[in-house]
């Protein structure tokens, strides 16, 4: 049987590079992927004050009214903190705050301001309570989805797209189906082609979305332990997992722990790693 | 005296199967060298250590996508 014509997609959304495929699929189903991308960043984004994200955190105290895709989205965060031993807390605002980064870095890096006192974060659960069609968020807490939305949307947009295609939303990608060969979808993993089918995989790293604030390198991948930016001997772990947000996940919790720790981390939970 | 015979029968086939148990026990011990399942390809790769378990399959095709940081 001759592979089915691959038809694909690129645009700039969530400050990054987005890459949408599919085989056998007309190309207006990939533009209607990339406008669901634009809706759900406009409505997710914490550097939009009007976001739905942004009035959320700006009504922490008080019960705030959330969408499905929201509230859908708050609780596979609990359940990131869960799985990844609380080492993936979205409640990470006031930190990224207090190192500055209060505006996307395509707009500049942050400069002039010194880096806050970090505080270790509370746990997810103590400061987020979700319940169907709301969700209330701890006095002083904030919220920031960033690389676990990614993964999250991929998964759902990869479905949305097809039985046979492939979302890549920043490095967070979800692969669904045979891909166009019958063998899966051809990813290059740290310079290895696997041949992805049903399966998500994801980079976290600290080695991009970094800055200098006088004589400090800080970066924005911040250690829910210490409330600072995360001091590991890895700079980047990829990962291959069942789905795009538990790759983000594990990606994100095997770099905090470091490289000793973060091998036992993964086996068994994840299908591929590159450490570095 | 049938009974007797039964019990001592019953004793025997009992004293068998334990002896035979574990022997066979003895003999299969657990091998802390054996391989791990499943398999792990384990290689240097892009300056990192890289890990592939037999559900990942690679090939020598041009991939179309990557996963990177951004």
């Amino acid at each position: 049987m001759p592979p089915d014509e691959v038809v694909s997609r690129h645009f700039e959304a969530l400050g990054t590079t987005c890459s949408l495929f599919g085989a056998g699929l007309a190309p207006q189903s990939l533009e209607r992927g990339e406008a669901w991308v634009r809706s759900l960043h406009a409505r997710l984004t914490r550097f939009e004050p009007d976001s739905e994200l942004s009035r959320l955190n700006a009504a922490a105290g008080a019960w705030f009214p959330v969408s499905d895709e929201l509230e859908e989205l708050l609780r596979e965060s609990l359940r990131a903190w869960e799985l990844s031993g609380g080492l993936v807390n979205v409640a990470v605002l006031p930190a990224l705050r207090g190192i500055g980064y209060e505006r996307p870095l395509r707009m500049g890096t942050p400069g002039g301001v010194e880096v806050a006192a970090p505080v270790a974060l509370r746990p997810l659960p103590e400061v987020l309570e979700v319940a169907p069609g709301r969700a209330r968020l701890e006095p002083g807490a904030g919220l920031d989805l960033g690389g676990l939305a990614k993964g999250w949307m991929a998964d759902r947009l990869a479905e949305r797209l097809g039985e046979n295609a492939l979302a890549n939303l920043g490095g967070d990608l979800c692969a669904r189906g045979a891909g166009p060969a019958g063998e899966g979808w051809p990813v290059d993993f740290a310079g290895v082609t696997v041949m992805l089918r049903e399966q998500g995989a994801a980079t976290s790293s600290t080695r991009k979305r970094a800055w200098q604030m006088g004589v400090q390198r800080v970066h924005h991948l911040i250690d829910p332990r210490t409330g600072a930016p995360a001091d590991s001997d890895l700079t980047q772990a990829s990962v291959v997992a069942s789905s795009a947000a538990r790759a983000e996940v594990f990606a994100k919790a095997a770099l905090l722990l470091g490289s000793a720790a973060a091998t036992p981390y993964l086996a068994g939970r994840c299908q591929a790693w590159w450490l570095g | 005296m049938q009974a007797l015979v039964l019990k001592a029968g019953a004793t025997a086939l009992t004293i068998l199967a334990a002896l035979g148990s574990a022997t066979y026990v003895s003999g299969h011990v657990k091998n802390g060298s054996a391989p791990l399942h499943p398999a792990v390809l384990s290689a240097q790769a892009a300056g990192g250590q890289l890990i592939l378990t037999p559900s990942v399959h690679t090939a020598d095709v041009e991939a179309v996508t990557s996963t990177h940081a951004s």
